[in-house]
């Protein structure tokens, strides 16, 4: 979901940059409060999630995805950690790699980042007491989900075309999309829980 | 430290597992685009890509989780202030 260049007009590109520098710079100064011992973990977070996002998995209709991530770094590491993670990964992804635009940084950081973060990281939070598994496949599944409906949105505010035809694909492809990201953020969360038990960071 | 390299270890073992499974198959976003006629028009050329071989993927992996490792890693230093 790594939107190129050439799809978001000049306003969504100033709009969606100034969103992404603002909450980029919160998470940082809240990193602050982070432990010292915890900091090589957002460098192993950011180079799973890089080496994640290099595997897409096919759904239906000749069509693939694959983990964003986001909301996964953030039931771990916390929201703010989870950002900065998710901003190393896009940053190389788009400078180096040459996923997604440069135009589009800020958009691609909101939407697969900022979204999974902090929406999905609250949803995690309000459901964790119901039961924590379930708790964090929805908000993982949710994460996607509002993440593609946002791309829509940015690209349908650029671009005079069917919106409607836009969020309905994009919505209903990311629905399964979402799957994926929901099972491998209760098997990877479990695995990484079991191993580093005394794991946490700094929560909102 | 020592749970860190362990970690980057495990990662490249599942990568170098996985990756012949990846689907080339366009994404939620590609395949939204082919279906409503946008294209993308490129205005940077990035240095790198991630190759086509299952050992070229997995030697441009590697330089990739060692990049974003080490990004991650120094930016959060430098933010953390230590």
């Amino acid at each position: 979901m790594h939107i190129p260049d050439g799809l978001l007009s000049t306003p969504v590109i100033v709009v969606t940059y100034a969103i992404t520098v603002l909450a980029v710079a919160y998470s940082a100064r809240k990193l602050k409060e982070m432990p010292e011992e915890k900091i090589p973990l957002l460098g192993l977070f950011a180079a799973g999630i890089f080496a994640a996002q290099m595997v897409n998995f096919p759904i239906i209709g000749g069509v693939s995805g694959h983990l964003l991530g986001a909301t996964l770094a953030a039931v771990l590491l916390g929201p703010y950690a989870a950002v900065i993670v998710m901003t190393s990964v896009l940053l190389i992804q788009t400078l180096l790699f040459g996923d997604g635009g440069i135009t589009a940084i800020g958009a691609n950081i909101l939407n697969t980042g900022l979204i999974g973060a902090f929406i999905g990281y609250w949803v995690y939070r309000g459901l964790k007491n119901i039961n924590e598994g379930f708790a964090m496949g929805i908000a993982a599944w949710l994460s996607v989900v509002l993440g593609a409906a946002l791309a829509s949105i940015e690209i349908g505010l650029s671009h005079s075309l069917p919106f409607m035809k836009v969020l309905s694909l994009m919505v209903g492809y990311h629905a399964l999309i979402g799957i994926g990201e929901a099972v491998l953020t209760v098997l990877i969360v479990y695995a990484i829980k079991a191993r580093l038990p005394e794991i946490e960071g700094v929560p909102a | 430290m020592k749970a860190v390299i362990k970690g980057l270890l495990i990662i490249t073992v599942v990568l170098a597992i996985v990756l012949p499974l990846a689907s080339s198959n366009p994404d939620g976003l590609e395949a939204t685009m082919e279906k409503v006629g946008l294209e993308e028009k490129p205005v940077y050329e990035a240095p790198l890509d991630y190759g086509e071989t299952w050992g070229q993927s997995l030697a441009m992996g590697l330089l990739g989780i060692g990049l974003t490792f080490g990004v991650a890693y120094i930016l959060s230093r430098a933010l953390k202030g230590v």
